[in-house]
């Protein structure tokens, strides 16, 4: 290793930012060589003179006038929240999701959107559109589709009305 | 809530928890001040700063996703504040340093001590505002040059960089110390 490179890392060697391998070769050059061992002796001392740079304590009642602000903040927040809930984060569902789960989630997506395309494109050829009212009652439970279903009223209307009076009887 | 890690917390905050958000103020209204000061050099643009960057946190908590630690996150917020601030206004000057006056010094001891801290300062604020972030994050936070790299948005590689190029400026300020 060369003055050059050692010196163009030198403030990383000093904070340790390196390689295990690499500070050896830094130690080994730093041990021979007098001139670079004087500049990481400087870089040390300049984090030195940079420690003496005091911070006055935090100021009184800094967490209480944040508690404060965050207050009069925090109902706002909710407030929209609660107005437009999908507004906001319309996939927030989404984006919690790990993953797999979430490429899950749009093959589901995507199977079901072409399942009811084939399914569509099944009853689009299917020929006569219009099921008759008939063919609907002949299948089984389809009769509940018929203006007057069993038990229903008009039922019981058609029954009586369809029965013809005996002779002399008044209806 | 004493023990939970600072993401829970943060969860519980995205879910409209203050008293969780008050947890995570206690934990880190010290580093803000501190970094705030460090970076602006007045007590009271540093106030505003950590104070701002804390309900940042709050606003931003129903969006966050603990994609990086909840550190990382905090500091890219504090620092980014800090740079703005110092893009708006002018460099502190050294009138504002306070005097943390040292007890066991004496007043010529103490002078010189002040003379000392206003030429760090002047040396800090003399930085571009990358390299005094990475400086400050690195010497006095004690964040590594990975963590550096990701609050400030570039590589390890350009902090590296940064960093020893503010060495070599702040040794060319400093160096009669």
């Amino acid at each position: 290793m060369n003055c050059k490179k050692v010196i163009s890392r030198l403030q990383a060697y000093v904070n340790k930012e390196m390689p295990v391998e690499l500070i050896r070769e830094m130690d080994e050059h730093l041990g021979a060589c007098p001139a670079c061992r004087s500049q990481a002796e400087r870089i040390r001392q300049v984090g030195d003179v940079l420690d003496s740079l005091a911070v006055p304590p935090l100021p009184q009642g800094f967490s209480a006038r944040v508690m404060a602000e965050a207050r009069k903040r925090a109902p706002l927040a909710k407030e929209k929240k609660s107005f437009f809930p999908l507004a906001r984060q319309p996939l927030q569902w989404l984006l919690e999701l790990s993953a797999p789960m979430r490429l899950a989630a749009c093959a589901m997506v995507l199977l079901a959107c072409l399942l009811g395309m084939f399914m569509s494109k099944e009853l689009s050829l299917s020929g006569n559109r219009q099921t008759s009212v008939a063919e609907a009652e002949s299948l089984d439970g389809f009769e509940w589709f018929s203006p007057t279903p069993p038990v229903s009223l008009g039922s019981v209307y058609l029954t009586y009305a369809s029965v013809t009076p005996a002779a002399g009887e008044n209806p | 809530m004493k023990e939970a890690t600072d993401e829970k917390i943060m969860k519980a905050v995205g879910g409209g928890d203050l008293d969780a958000f008050n947890e995570l103020v206690s934990r880190y209204q010290g580093h803000a001040w501190k970094m705030a000061y460090r970076f602006l050099g007045d007590s009271m643009e540093a106030e505003d700063v950590a104070q701002e960057s804390l309900l940042k946190i709050l606003e931003a908590a129903p969006r966050y996703r603990a994609t990086a630690t909840f550190r990382t996150y905090f500091y890219r917020i504090l620092t980014r504040l800090c740079i703005d601030r110092t893009r708006k206004k002018r460099p502190a000057s050294i009138d504002n340093i306070p005097d943390v006056p040292d007890p066991s010094l004496g007043p010529t001891e103490i002078l010189i001590e002040n003379e000392r801290r206003g030429q760090v300062r002047t040396a800090l604020d003399a930085l571009p505002p990358n390299q005094k972030a990475a400086m400050i994050l690195r010497h006095y936070e004690g964040l590594g040059y990975a963590e550096i790299a990701q609050v400030l948005g570039v590589t390890p590689k350009a902090v590296e960089r940064l960093i020893s190029r503010a060495g070599a400026s702040l040794q060319a300020r400093l160096s009669h110390f």
